[in-house]
């Protein structure tokens, strides 16, 4: 089998994220600050571990200010949902994922503005400037896109946003493990990230950062294993947004692939996803009757690329490669309808190839073989 | 031997300090914070000896690492006792 959507889950991992997952229910599966005992803080220890791994990845200055969540979705809903709630103008692009503009939707239908990105699916920040009003308070984007593959000018869009003292979140969901990110320089208040995707680990994985100085509401509150004698949620990080028990053993795994990521380099898996990316390209423009949506070129994008074949329905498509040619790839509208709107791609949405790091150019040549024979059937 | 016991907001945050902490000092270990210090509940605490406080107390302070309290450790006929500094 040939697996094509990594922008969804990565798939294969590497084995150590397999062994440290089962290690750790084997091993020292308890209850991760919940307990004086040797396991519970063999537990707690492998957490931070992974937040300290992570935070050198994205150049967090404290780990501690990492708090790891069930994916991207429920980070964004945190973030969101902890700085908006009640007021403020919220900034967003059409480039999003419904993770950001559901919850946008949810807080603030009538206090927000959305930003549209060209054909290509790129942002213009000068755009997000004249979207600014005096009581915006937030301003979302979405790094990478998951539709396209377009990587947006975050730190030209942090500079903006610091410069008008306007809280920036940025959505890490495609660009987490694909791009380097450094949260200070981009000047990140929060990164919502996945840990299932570009940083390898299981799925049920992602994570919140909050930059120091910053509380945000909570929307979920409960056991912390911290201050249990109050009522209250802990002010403090990560115990505030560390309600209830957390995914130990998954963690473990995450922790592992992060690890892979930062032996391997973040530039290098870039170069590898880019180089197929290229020979993915290079092959599709030659078949007639495929359209590539989105940036044809290999500056400022990730190994995400949507197309469509003239006259077939993208599902028949997606059906044929999986049943006649064992190649997963993912049809339709990704979650992202307003990036389909901005891309033209609209009402059939794309057939989406996401090469990752265990592709091979191999796997590219026997998509593309499979492609040419659907297209000229 | 006297210990200290230097009381963080979480087991995360312990965690930290005890890793920042690696190499600095002899003896170090995260510890329920016991019932006898006078607070309930569930508190994380670095357990370190005590003539070894002030390189805990300063390596938390040059990483910004709240310190709620520290007490010391005393036994007194046969029983633990905790002495807040």
């Amino acid at each position: 089998m040939i697996y094509l959507d990594n922008a969804a889950t990565t798939f294969q991992k590497p084995n150590h994220v397999y062994r440290a997952t089962m290690t750790a229910m084997q091993k020292y599966g308890a209850n991760a600050g919940r307990g004086g005992y040797k396991l519970s803080i063999k537990a707690a220890d492998l957490i931070y571990d992974c937040a300290e791994k992570i935070s050198e990845l994205f150049k967090i200055p404290d780990p501690t200010h990492i708090a790891f969540t069930l994916n991207t979705t429920a980070a964004l809903n945190m973030a969101i949902k902890g700085v908006a709630t009640r007021s403020g103008h919220i900034i967003t692009t059409s480039m999003e994922h419904n993770s950001v503009l559901r919850p946008v939707m949810s807080i603030a239908k009538h206090r927000h503005s959305i930003v549209w990105g060209d054909k290509y699916g790129y942002i213009d920040p000068e755009d997000i400037v004249s979207a600014i009003r005096p009581d915006t308070k937030l301003i979302i984007i979405n790094h990478a896109s998951n539709v396209c593959g377009s990587v947006q000018d975050i730190k030209r869009v942090g500079e903006i946003a610091k410069d008008r003292n306007i809280l920036f979140l940025v959505d890490a969901a495609q660009s987490a493990g694909s791009i380097d990110i450094d949260v200070d320089k981009m000047g990140i208040d929060m990164l919502a990230f996945p840990g299932h995707k570009g940083l390898l680990g299981p799925q049920g994985t992602g994570g919140l950062y909050i930059r120091q100085g910053l509380e945000i509401d909570t929307i979920i509150e409960g056991g912390t294993g911290s201050e249990s004698d109050k009522p209250y949620q802990p002010a403090f990080m990560p115990d505030r947004l560390h309600a209830g028990t957390i995914n130990t053993p998954a963690i473990a795994g995450l922790c592992e692939g992060v690890k892979f990521v930062l032996k391997t380099s973040v530039s290098e898996i870039h170069k590898h996803e880019i180089s197929l990316t290229k020979q993915l390209l290079e092959g599709l423009y030659s078949i007639d009757n495929v359209v590539v949506f989105g940036n044809r070129g290999l500056e400022n994008r990730v190994g995400v690329v949507s197309i469509k074949v003239k006259d077939k329905d993208p599902v028949e498509v997606c059906v044929s490669l999986d049943s006649e040619f064992d190649i997963a790839v993912r049809c339709g509208l990704h979650c992202a309808p307003l990036a389909h709107q901005t891309i033209k791609s609209l009402p059939e949405g794309t057939i989406r190839i996401s090469p990752g790091v265990f592709n091979t150019p191999k796997d590219i040549d026997k998509f593309l073989y499979a492609i040419n024979s659907i297209a000229k059937s | 031997m006297d210990y200290a016991i230097v009381m963080y907001d979480s087991v995360i945050i312990a965690n930290r300090a005890i890793r920042l902490l690696k190499g600095k000092c002899t003896y170090l270990k995260i510890v329920q914070v016991p019932s006898g210090v006078g607070y309930s509940g569930c508190h994380f605490a670095l357990k370190c000896k005590l003539n070894e406080l002030s390189t805990v107390i300063d390596v938390s302070k040059e990483n910004k690492i709240k310190i709620k309290r520290v007490f010391k450790e005393e036994i007194k006929n046969g029983k633990k006792v905790y002495v807040e500094l």
